[in-house]
């Protein structure tokens, strides 16, 4: 009889507190990212200047990992919310200019948005436990799944993709091809930011991030270097990927 | 008197019993439904395949889809089937620059290879991604013009009508009255067989897995096709990545000179999303089996692969959204002896035991 009165009153609060076994999100934190091109959203597939050529910049992307957060302004290690193990940030939607004028956005789930000050990444996939993995071990629809965006010369994952088109002999004719591709472990640029992280009273907060584009390209000739899948290429690799810490700021 | 009264009801209510149990022919009820899961055979070197949780596969469903997808009763005048624009020994192609369907008329577009297309339909299926789901792309060919050229309601008539199709889908799906059959269940039976279709034993996959050895000529072309161990890039892996040799993006590769993005004969991707920068962009083919598969390219326009591997070297032909890797295959300069070992490595994709695989024939055989 016991056993029944207790059965009675225990399950149905099992049932209310636990009805999947995971706590319920406090908050949602969006982080969204704008991309400028000579102070201007970047629009996919427009002709810019570039350093007296004209281009047009077909793709953009790039992969962050792991997407977490803390309290601890001086210690990028100090996490509280790990948020996500990776994140892909694809510009390629960004073709006309109110879209680019909105940038992309990824919204991750907060437990504890107590005092969150800090954003810690990485550009490219974590080197520790994602990069030394293959699209095959992950589930579709996650970017890492996708064969795409691995190399396997370089037995890493694709970290960032810049593409496009050059006239470069100014004949109207966008004829030379820019495949700029970074990836391996020596390419993995860690990022810490430090910002007070505001939660609204439906507790969503964002944290805007411009990517400016001339200052990844900064140091890169791309009259000259076109491409990274050749021999010779590490060095612009490494310093397109290094770039990212000036390029990328939080606002 | 009572008595009789009694008994009269009883009559009657014994004939009206037997009528709804016996007498009912679109009754299924009594045949077993006992679906079991199917063993779907993945490479390791394969990535997991999405299954919808509302169609998982089950030997009855692969197999009722494999009837259907041979059936050419399911075209209006009864002379084709999926089967007649994706054979077997063709790769699950039809072998021709573009398909022609019942009233031979012919398409626009080429027939894209069924192998491993359960692998493939994150971005869409078609040249033009224009279905998100095989379940989806499955009900399209039945009734349009150019291909089997019928209606689904007539389709679904002479399902439930016919002697061994209804106990196929009550034995796959459990439904318990033919008239439940509907072309959405057709759909999942086709889906679910087309998902049966993994090919990975090809000598590219017995190599990986230490079995066999690449020949020289094989594994310079190799080297050349993914930019291995610092060969020149000729760019073929970005957009033909491993495992299975495609991908799930769309590119335009150079096929067409055009002045304006409006220009392009077949938009492709362009006539889905309505995005003029889409024009003239096609979802890339896996090229597993792609020696069984010629002619080549959307419409066929290539014969052979060596006509294929010569438009590539040459570096296309210029549109404004032409696919920035495809110029700079023209830069490293292929000469005759690469372009012969690109081939040869492309020979290593063969693999005639998925052709040939006994599972995947024609059932009416």
């Amino acid at each position: 009889m016991k056993q029944l009165l207790f059965l009675t009153l225990f399950l149905p609060l099992l049932a209310v507190r636990c009805p999947d076994g995971t706590p319920t999100p406090l908050s949602t934190l969006n982080l969204t990212f704008k991309a400028l091109y000579n102070a201007k959203p970047l629009v996919i597939n427009q002709i810019v200047d570039y350093n007296g050529k004209k281009i047009r910049i077909t793709k953009l992307s790039f992969f962050m990992s792991p997407v977490r957060f803390g309290t601890d302004s001086g210690n990028p290690n100090n996490v509280s919310e790990f948020a996500a193990q990776s994140a892909f940030i694809d510009f390629g939607d960004t073709d006309d200019s109110t879209k680019a004028l909105k940038g992309v956005t990824q919204t991750f789930n907060v437990f504890n948005n107590n005092n969150l000050q800090t954003f810690s990444t990485g550009i490219g996939v974590d080197t520790l436990f994602l990069n030394n993995r293959k699209p095959q071990n992950f589930f579709s629809p996650d970017p890492l799944s996708d064969a795409g965006n691995y190399w396997d010369d370089w037995k890493s994952y694709i970290f960032t993709k810049f593409e496009g088109l050059m006239d470069k002999d100014g004949d109207g004719r966008f004829e030379t091809g820019i495949t700029i591709h970074t990836g391996g472990n020596k390419a993995f640029q860690p990022m810490f930011f430090v910002k007070k992280i505001d939660f609204s009273t439906d507790n969503t907060a964002t944290l805007n991030f411009n990517l400016n584009v001339n200052e990844l390209l900064k140091d890169i000739d791309l009259m000259t270097v076109n491409s990274t899948h050749q021999t010779g290429s590490l060095p612009t690799i490494l310093k397109f990927t290094s770039n990212f810490q000036t390029a990328l700021v939080l606002k | 008197m009572n008595i009789t009264y009694v008994f009269a009801i009883l009559i009657v209510f014994f004939v009206a019993c037997k009528d709804k149990s016996e007498g009912n022919a679109d009754d299924l009820s009594s045949i077993a439904y006992a679906p079991t899961s199917y063993p779907l055979s993945i490479p390791t070197s394969f990535p997991k395949m999405d299954i919808p949780a509302d169609n998982p596969l089950t030997t009855e469903g692969v197999s009722l889809g494999r009837f259907l997808f041979y059936d050419k009763k399911l075209s209006a005048n009864g002379s084709m089937s999926c089967a007649s624009c994706h054979l077997p020994q063709a790769g699950f192609t039809d072998a021709r620059a573009v398909s022609t369907g019942i009233d031979n008329i012919a398409g626009t577009r080429s027939s894209m290879s069924l192998e491993n297309i359960g692998f493939v339909v994150k971005s869409g299926l078609f040249w033009d991604g224009r279905t998100k789901t095989l379940e989806e792309q499955a009900l399209l060919p039945v009734e349009d013009p150019i291909e089997l050229h019928n209606n689904w309601t007539q389709v679904v008539d002479f399902l439930k009508n016919h002697p061994e199709y209804p106990e196929r889908f009550r034995r796959a799906f459990g439904i318990d009255n033919k008239q439940l059959i509907t072309k959405e269940l057709a759909a999942k039976a086709l889906a679910q067989f087309e998902r049966t279709l993994i090919s990975g034993n090809a000598k590219i996959d017995k190599i990986l897995r230490r079995e066999e050895e690449f020949s020289d000529e094989e594994f310079a072309g190799w080297q050349l096709f993914f930019n291995a161990n610092n060969a020149p890039d000729a760019q073929c892996g970005h957009c033909h990545t491993s495992p299975f040799f495609g991908s799930t993006e769309f590119f335009n590769n150079g096929l067409d000179s055009v002045s304006s993005l409006n220009l392009f004969k077949d938009k492709g991707r362009g006539g889905v999303t309505g995005k003029q920068w889409d024009n003239g962009k096609f979802r890339t083919p896996t090229l597993r089996n792609i020696e069984l598969t010629a002619p080549y390219m959307h419409d066929g326009r290539f014969k052979t692969l060596e006509e294929v591997i010569e438009h590539y070297a040459s570096g296309g032909h210029y549109a404004d959204n032409i696919d920035p890797f495809i110029p700079q295959i023209k830069q490293i300069g292929l000469t005759t002896r690469q372009k012969k070992q690109i081939l040869a490595f492309l020979k290593t994709l063969t693999d005639t035991s998925f052709t040939k695989n006994p599972k995947f024939q024609d059932p009416f055989k």
